[in-house]
């Protein structure tokens, strides 16, 4: 992955409210993305040229993310190793935390969203059932995600910056 | 007048066994039982029930009434006391499970512990205690333990905090279907430590024990996650295991 390859023409706001017409229009993707395909928590990180590292940008439920005190080259947490290796991580039928109490994870996705050979950020999914993201459901999110990785590339690294949040959920 | 309907009613139970006189004799004496319980319940614990004394006390008081001679000229009151605070005591004892022995011992180190209060002016160490019983401080130790085993309390019971606040004894029980904040504050920081130790390991050992110790993952999902073998995750493991060791006993003694 080359990270100064691409134009850059706008890095992430700095989200601050919910309000925020770019927050918005992720978590609105986040929602849409529920619809279509169910899932209990689940997190968007973009990544930052600022800190060099991943953000969490829109989140749904706790929102979800593996060791997310360990540190990677490209931040923290397991979305941030995923984001540095370009490779989809689907745990369809794990136990993550029974032991102690832990919010009982059984199916964890985390994909990175790439385009133009370039990583711009790493969409994670849990749900508390196995097999949640399977077969059919994991094309649809693969096909919703490189909607949303097209646009949020349009948005940041070619300067189409509409703020509307139509320009994310058709 | 009085005292010759008592002689009459004693006259004719003594005479014939009359189950009804006796029923008169024995509400007549029923006051003496309650008042011989009430005096006793003072000095026990609460988790002691007073209708148990009272019933006991009854059985004294109908034993009583069977053995007493009214011919030998001594009051039935006097005759009966004894007798009631003995069956009342009676069941007390099937009612403790500890060795007499052992409420000997009980009452032996309150004695002492009273009367080094008394001489300090101020509350006795358990060294000075173990000093006035000649015994060992371990020894000492060992009778304090038998002692907290024999204390019973009732789950019916009430304590007072600290703050004067009446509790339930249900409230000082274990909630097994909650977390342990002990374990849970342990459980945290051992977490902490691990992160801070995992930081320095390469990058797969850094995976593998993360999401092993952190997420609680399988060995072979954690195989999932890298794309190898649950046998290799495992040689990663021991590795980082034993490079981890040296720094979380620094950690440790930090």
């Amino acid at each position: 992955m080359n990270s100064t390859s691409a134009p850059q023409v706008s890095d992430t706001p700095r989200v601050k409210t919910i309000n925020d017409p770019w927050t918005r229009s992720l978590n609105q993707f986040m929602d849409e993305l529920n619809d279509t395909v169910e899932y209990e928590s689940g997190s968007l990180f973009l990544f930052e040229n600022g800190t060099q590292s991943l953000k969490e940008v829109a989140s749904k439920g706790d929102g979800i993310d593996f060791i997310s005190s360990v540190s990677f080259p490209m931040g923290t947490g397991l979305s941030a190793w995923v984001a540095q290796k370009g490779k989809m991580v689907y745990l369809s039928d794990i136990h993550r935390g029974s032991r102690h109490g832990l919010n009982p994870i059984r199916s964890y996705l985390s994909l990175p969203l790439e385009i133009s050979n370039r990583i711009i950020g790493v969409l994670n999914l849990g749900h508390t059932i196995p097999d949640a993201f399977s077969n059919s459901k994991l094309k649809k999110i693969q096909e919703l995600s490189k909607e949303i990785t097209r646009k949020i590339y349009n948005r940041r690294y070619l300067g189409f910056n509409s703020d509307d949040a139509t320009d994310f959920v058709d | 007048m009085k005292s010759s309907y008592n002689y009459s009613l004693w006259k004719e139970y003594t005479a014939t066994r009359n189950l009804q006189t006796r029923e008169k004799l024995l509400t007549k004496y029923l006051p003496l039982v309650k008042y011989v319980t009430g005096k006793m319940m003072f000095s026990l614990p609460a988790c002691v029930d007073y209708n148990d004394l009272l019933s006991a006390g009854v059985m004294g008081l109908i034993g009583a009434l069977e053995r007493f001679n009214p011919e030998q000229g001594v009051k039935f009151e006097t005759f009966v006391l004894p007798r009631i605070k003995g069956s009342i005591l009676d069941e007390l004892r099937t009612l403790d499970w500890a060795p007499r022995s052992l409420r000997s011992k009980a009452r032996m180190v309150e004695r002492v512990n009273e009367q080094l209060e008394k001489e300090l002016g101020r509350s006795a160490s358990n060294q000075e205690i173990a000093n006035k019983l000649d015994m060992k401080i371990e020894d000492y130790g060992g009778v304090l333990l038998e002692l907290s085993k024999a204390s019973l309390l009732s789950l019916d019971g009430s304590r007072v905090e600290d703050n004067d606040q009446i509790t339930s004894m249900y409230d000082l029980l274990e909630n097994t279907q909650s977390d342990n904040p002990y374990f849970s504050l342990e459980h945290i920081e051992t977490k902490k430590l691990l992160i801070k130790a995992i930081e320095g390991l390469n990058e797969q050992e850094k995976i593998v024990m993360a999401l092993y110790y952190y997420e609680e993952l399988t060995l072979k999902e954690i195989g999932q996650v890298l794309s190898i073998t649950e046998s290799r995750v495992s040689q990663i493991h021991s590795k980082a295991l034993d490079g981890l060791k040296g720094v979380l006993q620094s950690e440790v003694l930090n």
